[in-house]
């Protein structure tokens, strides 16, 4: 039987990823900088190739995650476990709100200088499609200040389903988490520019960081209810 | 940081910063000259010029002429 409650925490938890703008900004500044240099085609297949690389590193942290907690836990975290991750969301939470992204009229973010410049040098740089795929496996990992905990959490309720399901809530987290890469993917294939794109990011700033914040805090509220409260 | 003018540098990114959102090397070329003309200009009698400052010149004296183009050159390093 499917718990349902497992299935609204990875759900929840890959909206949450969802909302984060690291893997996002890095697309746009690929088609930036891919843009000035190649012809179209060339740009599609890199932003495919990126896609593909950050969807594998969510994929696979997932996953090892899964294997880790399965392996280390017996199949499910303790209740101390879970009341730390609740906490670290809560955590999170705020840092999103206050943190996540530098002051000013930009949609810079949290990222220390010498990593920011790094990721802008590479996609500057990136020429063919292994470059590109390697960049969405780099940005992938970077991201994991705020989203391992995620993955942690989701594996866990994963790991309450039965088989087919796992495979499936692993695929769909993947998916949903890289959802506004594709859509993004969509706009500016269909005619918008990068400075479409940025103009609307920069405006709906503080939105983004009001729904990441809220939505940390409302995922580490559900595990709280659902898998600690409603399991003790 | 302390950045070193060069004029044809700075035509090349703002044809390249022109080709990203798909406007025409043509249109633009005239347009990159007289801003680059513009910045040299500005540059003279100063020691030294930060690359923040040759930034937001170049977007300001873009802004004149194509608003995308000097949000483009103001945000290109701003973006993450």
């Amino acid at each position: 039987m499917i718990d349902y409650a497992s299935v609204g925490t990875v759900l929840l938890a890959a909206l949450v990823h969802a909302t984060l703008q690291l893997s996002l900004g890095s697309l746009l500044l690929l088609y930036h900088a891919s843009l000035g240099k190649h012809i179209r085609i060339k740009t599609r297949r890199l932003a495919s190739r990126y896609v593909t690389g950050v969807a594998l590193m969510t994929l696979l942290v997932l996953s090892a995650a899964c294997f880790i907690i399965f392996t280390l836990c017996r199949g499910a975290m303790s209740t101390a476990g879970l009341s730390f991750c609740i906490g670290a969301l809560v955590g999170l939470a705020f840092c999103a709100w206050f943190l996540y992204y530098r002051s000013g009229r930009s949609t810079e973010l949290w990222l220390p200088k010498s990593v920011a410049s790094f990721i802008n040098r590479r996609a500057k740089l990136t020429n063919s499609n292994v470059e590109a795929f390697s960049l969405g496996l780099l940005v992938g990992f970077a991201e994991m200040p705020f989203t391992l905990v995620l993955t942690i959490v989701s594996a866990n309720s994963i790991l309450m389903l039965p088989q087919i399901w796992q495979v499936t809530m692993l695929l769909i987290y993947t998916t949903v988490a890289i959802t506004p890469l594709l859509v993004l993917r969509i706009g500016i294939r269909r005619g918008q520019t990068v400075v479409d794109v940025q103009r609307w990011r920069n405006k709906n700033k503080t939105f983004f960081r009001i729904l990441s914040g809220a939505g940390f805090l409302v995922l580490a509220g559900f595990l709280l209810a659902f898998e600690i409260m409603g399991r003790t | 940081m302390i950045a070193k003018f060069s004029k044809q540098n700075l035509i090349n990114d703002i044809l390249c910063e022109a080709k990203a959102l798909g406007l025409r090397p043509e249109t633009v070329e005239p347009i990159a000259i007289r801003t680059a003309d513009e910045v040299e200009e500005w540059t003279k009698g100063r020691a030294e010029i930060t690359e923040d400052d040759l930034a937001r010149v170049t977007a300001r004296e873009l802004d004149q002429y194509n608003k995308d183009l000097g949000y483009a050159y103001n945000n290109r390093n701003k973006i993450i």
